[in-house]
Formats: C-alpha cells, structure tokens, sequence
C-alpha cells in the first residue's frame, strides 16, 4: 500500500482499512482506498470473491512514479494461477502513464477490467474491459470471473426513482468519507447536470452551480482532528450546515464499514439525519453502505439504522447518486459498449521477482507500524505480524521539535533533572502525627476551603467538589443546613485554596477544612512536612461529594476520636513510622498505591494495632479505631499521597531542570508543576476516566478525572507501577498480566530513573519509574496514565466505578514552551505563538 | 512456494480418468461434503476428493486422511473451484486451499478385460455365497434378491433390459440408491467380461441417465462404468480373477462389502447377477 491508500487484502488478510471478503479468483489493483472497498464489497455481496487487493497509493499513477507499484502488481497477479481475473481501479493518469498501464493489460492472458474513474468510455478493448461506475466494475468482474459474456450495458433503462415533487431545494449535496466514492457521485453528478467536471480544492471534489460534493477526508479536514471514516463529527456538521441551506435538495451520504473504521457510524449518522429532518423534512438523504456481512461491523443492521433514519440506502454508490439525481428530475446517460479491437502496443509482461511472488501465494508477514489495532485483524485472518509502536516525534510539530532539540542541548539539564530525580530517590518519609488541619495549616483561617488540583472558583467546581464543600461548611457549623451553606458558597463567602499551595494534597474533591483531621508526613530528607485528609471509607464520603449527616457525623469520629488515636500511638514510636518500609513490603504484595492499598494498610495496621492496644483510652475506642482501619481497604491511600507531596516538596526546593513536579486535577483542569518553573500551573482541559462501572453506573455517569492523588503517579506509583498491581488491572479494565506489563513498560519510556526503594517482583525487581520528563512526553507523545476512582458526576452518590485517564498532552507542551522560554531558547513571539496553536487544537 | 494446503500434502493417487474430463480452467463448485471426503462438481465430472483409508474413485484422487480432515475444515459447499495448470484452487470463505494433482500417484482405473473360465466362474460363484444379500442389502424386505437376479438375468431385449432398469435406477436410499450400486456392480462385471450384449445394457443404461432421475453421484459412478472406468477396489477384484488368484478371491469381495452402509453389498449383488448371467450364457 501506499500513501493516500489504505487499503489492501493480501491472500485475503486484510490490511489496515479493509473490508472482509472471501477468496476468490478475481485480484485487484487500486491507487484509491475506497475504490477498492467498494468493488471488493460489492463482488463479495454479489457472490464473488477477490483474493488479492493490492493498493498503490494515490501517487503511483502521477507522470514522476509512472505507475511502478501498479505495473509490478499486475505482472505479479498475472503470474498468480488461482486469479483469473484482473480488475484495476484509478482516477485517470497522465496520458503516457495510462497508455504504458493499458498496453501491460492487454500483454496479459487473463480478461481484464479497468475504470479510470473521471473517464467516460464507450467501448471495452478486446480483454479489456472499461468501466464507468465501480459498480459497474464489480459486474463485469463477476461476468468474467463466471466465465459469462460481459453485458453490453449493466445499467437499468429506466430510472431508479420519480422526480420529487415536494422537493423544495435542487442541489445535489455530497458529505463523504471515502475519497473515491466521492469522486464517483462527483463525476456522475457534473455528467448529469453539465457542470463541467470535477475539481479538487480545499476538500471539493465538484462545485458548481450550487452543486456541491465534498471528499471529508480530504487533508485539508484531517488535520488535527480523525478522519471521517473514524470520527463522525465533521459529518454530523456538515449535515446540519448544508440542511440549513433552503436551496439543499438530497444530501449524499456514505457509510464505510470494515477494519479500521467507527463501529458506529451508522447510529452516528442517522442520530444527526433524525435531528436535522424533524426541521427540515423535504430533505432527502440517500445513501450507501460499503461492506461485506463479515466486516466487523453488521452490515444488514447499519443499513437498517440508517433507513429507520429515513435514509434512502442503495447498493452502490453509483446507484446512490443516480437516484438522487433522478430525484431532483434527472437522470444518468449510460449507452452501451461493444468490444472492439485494441490498436495499441502490446510488450512482454515483466517476470515477477520472487518476493512479489512470495507476497502473492503466501499469508502475509506484517510490520505493523503505529496503531497496533490494524495487525489484530491480520492475526485473525491467518497472517503473522510484530507491532513496531512508533509515532512521529511530538505529533510531527516542526516547533515543537525544534524546541525540543534546543531544550536536549542544554548541557546542565540532564544533571539538574539527576538532582531531582534524587530526591525523590532519597525521600525519608515518616508518618508522625495526626492533626487538626488548622493546627499545621496556618492558610485555614476564617471561612478557608483547601480543594484539590488546581486554582477553580466554586462556580465552576463539578458536583462531586460542591458536594464536599457544602459538606466542609456543615462540618465546621458555619451553617447548619444545606441550602444556607450553598448561599454561603454562591455569595463568595468561602476563600478557596489549593491543597497544593499549602503543603497539601486531597483524594477527590480534595476539600479540606480547619477541623478535620489530617495525616502528617515528616521527609526527614528536607525536614518538610505534607498533608493529607484521611480515607473515609466507602459509599457516601465527602470526598466523592456527600454531605449527609452520616458523612459529618464519621468526620466528627474520624477528628475526635480516629485522629487523637492514631496520634497518640504514632507518638509511641521514636520519630514515627518510617513509610518506605511499608511501601516497599505493600508493593511486593501486589499494591500500586492509587487503586489498590490492601496490603499496604494491612501492613499499617500490623504496625498500629499493638500501639492503639497499649493506649489508655476506652476499650470502645480501641475496637472502633482498629475496626475501622481493618475495614477501609485503601487508608494507606492518604498515607501515600501525603507521602508523594512530602516527596516532590522537598525536590521542588531545587528550581532546575524538566521533571515532572505535581500532576492534579479538580474537575476541570488537568495540571502539572515542573521543576525548573516552580509554583507556575500548566493546564489543560481534563480527560474523563474510561473503566469499570458499578452495576447500575455507566460512562455517562462518570465526572471529569478529579482529585490530587495523581501524586502517586508523580513519584512513580498508581498506573506508573500498573506491573505492580496484577489486580488491578481487571478491576481498572486494564487487560490482563501482560497490558499491565505494557503499560508500565511504556511509563518508563517518559521517566528518567528508577526507585531502587521500591522494586516489583513482576518487573524483574526493576524499580518503580519516576523523573517524569516533559521532554519525553512531549517528544513521544506517550502521556502519563492515572489510575483512578470513578466518581458519579452526581453530588454524594459517591465512588461509580474505576478506570484509567491520560493526562492530556498540552500541559507537558504548554510546560516546554514555557521552559524553553525561560531558558531564553525562543524568538521573541514564539512562545505567544505556540500557546495559541496549542488552544487552537 | 506454494503455502497452505501442499505444505502438507505429500502423497496419494489420481484416476487415470480425469484427464478425460477435467480441462485446464474449469470451473466447478464443492457439491456434497462427507466426514471424510468431499465431491467437486465440474462441468463434465463429479470430481471426488478421498482420503487413504477409502477406495480411490475412478472419478477423483486420494490424499492422506489428515490433509483431508484440514480441508474439511475450511471448505464449505458451494465454494468456486477452479482447475488450473494442474491444481485445483479451492475459493474459501478464508483463503484459497490449493490441491496440486501432479505429484499424485496415477492409477489406471480402467475395467480390465477378462477372459471367461467356467470352473473359475463357477468357484466366483460358490465365493459368493459368504454374502448375506437378504439381509445385508439396501432394498427393502418387500423385493427379494434372487427375483432382482432373475429380472437382471431375463431382460434381452431392450425392452426388457429398459424395464428392469427402471425398476433399478435410482431405487433406494442414500447417496449411491441401491438399484444403481445393481447396475454399477452388474454393468462392471459384464464389461470385464465383454459379454455380447454388453452394448444393448450400455445403450440403455445411457438412455435412462438422460432422465437425471438420480443422485449426481450415482450419476457420475454409472457414467464411469459405461466408459470402462471402475473403483479401484473393483479394479482389485477383477485382477483377483483375471489371475484366478482363489486365496485373494474372498478377501477382494468382502473388501467390496465393506464400501458405504449398504453399497458394497448391492454392488456385489449386480456383480454376482452378472456372474450367474455369465455362467448360464456359458453352458448355453
């Protein structure tokens, strides 16, 4: 295959964008994509069968290649016994390219069909035989491969529809996702109407006359955004913009099914005709299916739903446009063609070499770059394949890659980033104490909320955040029912903060409040301290936005009674618990600290449960105490985070270098902090997690990714360490053993180091990764992977299910910029510039 | 270079049949599939795909039984079949399977000719009695044997002779009925013998094909008869008595026997019909 092609079936294994289509004895040649999944689709629903597709790319039939790639293939198909018949699909070549090609055609044995689509012929040529249509040359495909006489004319005399009276608009409207097919209805609508032929301009295959084809996947609609075979929303715009249009008559439509294609498009499409036909009910759509009913997609049933949508659907797409041009009164001239002699040269056809041989009558062998989903279907069918995962460094950004050379020849960075990386190596963390927030947090003065991620206003906070401020007011008493603590929020008599900003982090909404109890790590590397509220347990828990009196009522226990028990038993030890230790037994155990903490609570809890026995407190409070630990799974979860901030603080005191810093989010943004730019955000709009839902919860129940506990991933642990924790990964809808093993694989690809104070038996007892690297990230494109809690977009319905969330790449891009810009590394405007491009995508 | 299917396929055996009626393109499309066979309709030949442990078919070839089974396993009925430059391409709905004929073993399927012995026809005979056909045969209790011996036996003219096939052709059940495995069985035995009236039986037997009233591989195995061409299991038979081998004579019957539920015996059934023909011609 080549570019602008992607398509190809190779003893029937299809590749890349491919319809599945049984084997047969007829081989094909195409420059054009769609081309070839139309007539492959059409002679697989006729019957027939192709067992070779060979596609060129659209550039080999131009004057500079001179059809080199589509002559090897014609010699190689001539050279292949079991085809007997040769098709060979092409927009019209330069004139000497198209002779060379003919005359090749008619020096073969074998009958031949060829469209040169744009052409009208009016004769076929001894065993060649010229089609208009691909329709047209799916059937004489057939006829041949039947060993029957090919037909003088394979289009029906009359037309396939009465003109519509109660048509209101006249002009012909084309929304395609196939380039081929929308070159097909071009032509054939310009031949009807006299419009002088097709062009090719800014996506427009033909306009004229207020006659418009569009081919959507045209580069001028690719860039920056999928293309429409995949993604269905240029469509779903383009309908809605050209169904506004008065003077809009029928809209043409095409839907192609097999690999590598939406698996929806076809609900996609009707969804938006539906919407756009309750406004305007004279529009006509007519459309046509491209697919065989063994594409992963069902045939029959896109079909369906789109006739359900009031979509007329046709068999081919040549068929498609004649019907909608005999809606509008017109109507296609199709005389018939008789055989006559070829005038031209003929030559001795080239002997195939042994590898296009060995291409031919052997099952494919497959280097599949970049989307490893095209080689699944290349296994299925009987192929053999090694993925090869490669991207274009930073998404083929030329300023983004000269920045990113510019940023790897400072000669300083890669011992700064060493330095940070270092500290995060050489953190001490000790859990010392348990503690009212107010008592160590100095900014929780008066009305102050700490939130997570961050700066965001109340107003623009999501439910699960409102929720749990509104639970931290009934809390603390500055109002005593639910609708006096929202007026408190809305009037803006609550000051916000960042857990961030005050050596502080929060799971979730992250909201934290002076009375509230909150963990104390001591890194005895810096002597800094972190915070961190204590895990609630599940069900209804302010931090996913509850704020019933039961949820108040266990924070009064949990700062009462929980908060002065732990203390006081941590106070038992010289210096407190050393957190290292824990985590390193936990991480051998199975833990990766974000979604799975079982073993490193249980660990906790061998430690504490002797030191809150000793104590002098009541024999209830003990129980309680121990019960509750015993029962919250991910306690250890608070523990850790406090742990990570105590980490990446005591690092960020050394302002130098690239490293990744703080990854948070509240809702709304993502955001990262890097070493060299200390306190400043890089933001970007979250992503929301995809996962495993709790019976009952779907997606479209999930809230935007939230919460400051992606300081597990910061320091290497949650999906980072997604090896760790073969548990998991099912339960994050991950895969299996060997995804969690790719995962983290690729993880380590964008960090600079490995922690040898947690190392993971299932990785070899490698090290968890850590030093995330914005140079990396950006240069890879691979962003970091968070293992996350699910919550319900709903206030107080709590945890819905868990999954997994990307960072969104344009804070690491944002964060380069910046970088570089502080490094005196851009051109005066640059930096303004890159900015605006990255919020343009 | 070949991939697929010849990787594996090393041996077996070809009738010397086909070339009389397979050509270079043909197109034909798998017909009957069976646990272990399988049939290729061309346009002049029901074309039979065996494996080892089965009878080679003057109509088809034989591969080893585990090449079979893997075919099996991706042929459906109605896939496009095309002969080409000696191989048979097999169109699946996955893949092309490719069956090369050229390294087949190539058997002479031809009914050899016989000279008659009466003393060795008479011991053919008395052989013959170690076959339960009453009991053991395809057509119903409500016909006898014997009265099938007699009416093969009376018909001399064409009438007659048009008349007891009727009553044959096409009688019974299965992909080979009864009546037919009769005739197939009767037609060989006369054939190898060169019996006089062997061209008024074949110009009948011709007669009643035309009426297609017959499964098409009953067809096919009646058509072969009358251009001389047998199984190979009765193609081993007959040498048996050409050579007046008595040792091999009860294992080469019960050899036959033991072909199909119930074809094996129905075809003896014609042959010892024939044989008793023979034997009552001779003394006469």
């Amino acid at each position: 295959m080549g570019p602008d092609c992607g398509t190809g079936i190779i003893s029937n294994v299809p590749l890349a964008f491919t319809n599945v289509v049984r084997s047969g004895n007829i081989g094909l040649v195409g420059a054009s994509g769609t081309g070839i999944q139309e007539v492959t689709s059409m002679i697989e629903r006729l019957g027939g069968g192709v067992t070779h597709a060979i596609g060129t790319g659209g550039r080999d039939l131009s004057d500079s290649v001179g059809a080199i790639t589509m002559e090897d293939a014609i010699a190689g198909l001539a050279h292949h016994d079991p085809t007997e018949v040769i098709g060979i699909i092409s927009k019209p070549p330069a004139k000497e390219v198209r002779d060379d090609v003919v005359s090749l055609l008619h020096s073969i044995d074998k009958p031949v069909v060829a469209i040169f689509l744009g052409e009208k012929p009016d004769h076929h040529e001894d065993s060649v035989y010229l089609a208009h249509t691909l329709e047209e040359t799916a059937k004489i495909a057939m006829d041949l491969a039947d060993n029957k006489p090919v037909k003088d004319n394979y289009y029906s005399k009359k037309p396939l529809a009465d003109a519509d009276p109660k048509l209101e608009g006249k002009h012909i409207i084309g929304l395609y996702s196939g380039g081929t097919l929308a070159y097909e209805a071009g032509m054939l609508v310009s031949e009807a109407l006299n419009l002088g032929g097709i062009i090719s301009e800014d996506g427009y295959v033909l306009k004229a006359k207020g006659n418009e084809v569009l081919d959507l996947g045209d580069d001028i609609y690719t860039q920056g955004r999928p293309h429409p075979m995949i993604d269905p929303r240029i469509r779903i715009e383009k309908i809605s913009e050209y169904a506004n249009d008065p003077k809009t008559g029928v809209i043409l439509l095409d839907d192609v099914l097999g690999y590598g294609t939406d698996d929806t498009m076809a609900e996609s499409l009707a969804d938006a005709v539906n919407n756009v036909s309750r406004k305007h009910p004279r529009i006509k759509f007519v459309a046509t299916v491209v697919g065989t009913r063994d594409d992963p997609q069902d045939y029959d049933a896109a079909r369906k739903t789109l006739q359900d949508a009031g979509i007329i659907i046709l068999d081919s797409n040549a068929q498609a446009v004649r019907y909608a041009l005999n809606l509008i009164g017109k109507d296609l001239n199709e005389p018939d063609k008789k055989v006559v002699n070829y005038t031209g040269g003929t030559r001795e056809v080239p002997t195939p070499s042994e590898s296009v041989l060995d291409l031919l009558y052997t099952k494919p062998r497959v280097v599949n770059v970049g989307l490893s989903e095209f080689l699944d279907p290349v296994i299925k069918f009987g192929g053999t394949g090694v993925q090869f995962d490669w991207k274009p460094v930073a998404g083929g950004n030329p300023k983004l890659i000269k920045i990113i050379k510019k940023v790897k020849a400072l000669q300083n960075r890669d011992q700064e980033n060493a330095k940070i990386v270092d500290a995060y190596k050489k953190a001490v963390p000790f859990l010392v104490d348990v503690v009212p927030a107010g008592t160590v947090i100095s900014e929780l003065k008066g009305h102050t909320l700490l939130h997570a991620g961050p700066p965001i206003e109340y107003n623009e906070m999501t439910e699960p955040m409102q929720g749990g401020c509104i639970g931290a007011i009934l809390f603390e008493g500055w109002a005593d029912n639910e609708d006096d603590a929202r007026q408190m929020l809305e009037s803006g008599d609550v000051k916000f903060l960042c857990n961030h900003d005050v050596n502080a982090v929060g799971p979730m909404g992250g909201i934290t409040s002076a009375h509230m109890a909150v963990l104390v790590i001591k890194n005895a590397l810096k002597g800094n301290d972190a915070y961190c509220t204590m895990n609630e347990g599940i069900g209804k828990v302010l931090r996913f936005g509850a704020y019933s009196e039961e949820v108040i009522t266990r924070l009064k226990w949990m700062a009462n009674v929980l908060a002065p028990t732990l203390s006081a038993a941590l106070k038992k030890l010289d210096g407190g618990l050393n957190v290292n230790v824990m985590m390193a037994k936990a991480i051998t155990m199975g833990d990766e600290f974000h979604q799975r903490n079982i073993a490193a609570t249980l660990v906790f809890l061998k430690e504490v449960a002797p030191l809150i026995v000793s104590l002098n407190i009541s024999e209830k409070d003990k129980q309680d105490v121990i019960q509750f630990l015993a029962d919250t799974d991910q306690f250890f979860l608070s523990i850790m985070m406090a742990t990570g901030k105590s980490m990446v603080d005591a690092a960020r005191t050394y302002k130098h270098g690239t490293v990744v810093t703080t990854m948070t989010r509240n809702g709304k943004d993502f955001s990262i902090r890097i070493s060299g730019l200390g306190d400043q955000w890089f933001t970007a709009p979250v992503n929301t997690p995809q996962g495993l839902f709790f019976t009952g919860f779907s997606q479209k129940d999930a809230n935007p990714d939230i919460g400051d506990s992606a300081i597990a991933e910061t320091v290497g642990f949650g999906g980072m360490a997604m090896i760790a924790a073969p548990g998991v990964t099912r339960f994050v809808d991950a895969g299996g053993f060997k995804d969690a093993q790719k995962i983290s694989n690729e993880m380590a690809k964008i960090t600079l180091d490995r922690n040898p104070n947690f190392t993971i038996p299932t990785w070899d007892y490698q090290g968890t990764a850590i030093g995330i690297d914005i140079v990396k990230v950006v240069e890879t494109g691979i962003t970091p992977i968070i293992n996350t809690g699910i919550a319900s977009k709903v206030a107080g319905v709590g945890q819905v299910g868990a999954g997994t969330v990307h960072a969104p790449l344009a804070c690491f891009e944002k964060a380069l910029i910046a970088y570089a810009n502080n490094m005196g590394l851009l051109e005066d405007d640059d930096a303004t510039l890159l900015e605006k491009e990255l919020v343009k995508e | 270079m070949f991939m697929s299917l010849n990787r594996n396929q090393t041996n077996g055996e070809k009738s010397n049949m086909l070339p009389l009626h397979l050509f270079n393109k043909d197109h034909g499309i798998i017909n009957t599939m069976f646990q272990h066979s399988f049939n290729i309709d061309f346009p002049d030949l029901l074309f039979h795909v065996g494996n080892e442990s089965d009878s080679l078919s003057c109509t088809g070839i034989t591969l080893e039984d585990d090449v079979v089974d893997e075919l099996l396993k991706y042929i459906d009925v109605n896939d496009p079949v095309s002969f080409i430059k000696g191989k048979l391409y097999i169109y699946t709905k996955k893949e092309i399977r490719t069956i090369d004929l050229a390294p087949l073993k190539t058997v002479d399927l031809r009914i050899p000719q016989i000279k008659l012995d009466l003393d060795f026809l008479k011991k053919i005979i008395e052989k013959f009695s170690i076959i339960d056909f009453q009991n053991d045969w395809g057509l119903s209790d409500e016909y006898s044997p014997n009265k099938v011996i007699e009416m093969l036996n009376e018909s001399r003219d064409p009438e007659q002779i048009m008349k007891t096939l009727k009553f044959l052709y096409g009688r019974g059940r299965g992909l080979t009925p009864s009546g037919d495995d009769i005739i197939v069985g009767f037609v060989s035995i006369l054939s190898a013998f060169g019996f006089k009236q062997l061209t008024l039986w074949k110009e009948q037997v011709g007669i009643i094909l035309e009426s297609r009233a017959t499964t098409d591989v009953s067809e096919s195995y009646i058509q072969a008869v009358l251009e001389n061409y047998t199984s190979k299991k009765m193609v081993q038979f007959l040498k048996v008595i050409r050579d007046k081998d008595e040792e091999q004579l009860a294992s080469s019957i019960l050899d036959i026997q033991n072909f199909g539920h119930t074809s094996g015996t129905d075809t003896l059934l014609g042959m010892y019909a024939a044989f008793i023909l023979l034997k009552s011609k001779s003394i006469h």
